[in-house]
């Protein structure tokens, strides 16, 4: 009688946990980037300055959340665009690994 | 002996008596193609729609097309709904006007309670979508228009994402912008799953108009705010994500 007693209590507490364990539950966010890109616009203010704007944008699920605009200037366009571009990379990189990610590398990801 | 056998029939009902829904699970590949950046990116995503019951719309942000499981021989038994930290749902109650969503703000999520409306224009346009016949219906939703192409062949209604209100279920619906895209890839239907229930924590739901005030106090936040060292520095994030967040302010 007894033994017929525990078998029909483990019985039920089976059922109850499979009706448990089939319900959705969800897991702790875990932050995920998907691009930096960077967009240069170029303006030459005259021949011995050159001023770039760049920025670089940081999505999140497929969504733009923040871009990160830096202008430079300088005497020859490369030296304007590396500094433009660097800074604003760097800055969404920073941005990227204070919210506890890894930046992506440019076009890296799983975006197509 | 006689409690305990009680006990076990009326666990045993409650089980028996939640397990003989019919289930459809609609696998699409959800797309966002935004301008700013260099790529667009896509997520699989399914639709459960549980006759008599709720619907389900989860997106697998954490998995690419590519590890989708496609092998129908190899799906969980009792229960496909398989669950990661980075999936987003979206779970409305049968009949149910109000859509229960998890959404972000820049990296804080939120729940969020919407009652989105949609004033579908149904027109005679019509394709094939996965072999069912589908008529065209456009709407205007947040800020984009939408063409979307819906099925009656099922019996069934429902659509993923927030779209809702058609008769039938959405297969394919993409805004005409480019930008959004989501398009059917499988339809299966399952006679073994739970119940639908709403898997978001809706302790501290907040409203659709909530977390747009949210979003905008955020966007003129970062608007006002002072960076970097030279002129032209600044930080932002977009008026429009998928949805108008940020008003024109005259």
């Amino acid at each position: 009688m007894k033994k017929i007693n525990l078998i029909l209590i483990l019985l039920g507490i089976f059922t109850m946990n499979i009706y448990a364990n089939n319900n959705p539950k969800i897991d702790t966010e875990s932050l995920k980037f998907d691009t930096v890109e960077t967009k240069k616009d170029i303006n030459i203010l005259n021949d011995d300055v050159f001023t770039v704007t760049c920025s670089a944008t940081v999505s999140y699920e497929g969504v733009v959340v923040r871009t990160f605009t830096r202008t430079a200037s300088a005497g020859t366009l490369r030296e304007a665009r590396t500094m433009a571009c660097g800074r604003a990379q760097s800055a969404a990189n920073n941005y990227i690994a204070g919210q506890g990610g890894t930046p992506p590398t440019p076009g890296g990801g799983h975006n197509e | 002996m006689k409690y305990t056998l009680t006990l076990f029939i009326f666990i045993f009902s409650i089980r028996c008596g939640f397990t003989q829904e019919t289930t459809y699970v609609i696998d699409y590949d959800l797309k966002k193609a935004f301008k700013q950046l260099p790529t667009s990116s896509t997520f699989p995503s399914s639709l459960f729609i549980q006759t008599g019951n709720s619907t389900l719309y989860q997106v697998k942000y954490g998995v690419t097309p590519e590890e989708k499981v496609e092998d129908p021989n190899n799906l969980p038994q009792g229960n496909v709904i398989v669950v990661e930290g980075s999936d987003a749902f979206y779970f409305r109650n049968e009949g149910d006007t109000t859509l229960i969503y998890d959404d972000h703000i820049i990296f804080k999520h939120f729940t969020v309670k919407d009652e989105p409306k949609f004033n579908w224009t149904l027109t005679k346009d019509s394709k094939k979508v996965l072999g069912y016949n589908c008529q065209k219906a456009t709407a205007n939703f947040r800020g984009r228009t939408y063409e979307a192409y819906f099925t009656t062949d099922l019996g069934i209604q429902g659509a993923p994402w927030k779209f809702h209100g058609l008769p039938g279920v959405i297969l394919h619906v993409y805004s005409i912008d480019g930008v959004f895209e989501i398009t059917a890839t499988g339809i299966k239907t399952f006679n073994d799953i739970e119940p639908l229930e709403n898997p978001l924590d809706t302790t501290k739901m907040i409203t659709w108009n909530q977390y747009k005030k949210k979003y905008e106090r955020k966007y003129y936040e970062l608007m006002n705010m002072v960076v970097g060292s030279g002129t032209g520095d600044y930080d932002s994030m977009p008026k429009m994500q998928l949805e108008l967040l940020v008003e024109d302010r005259n």
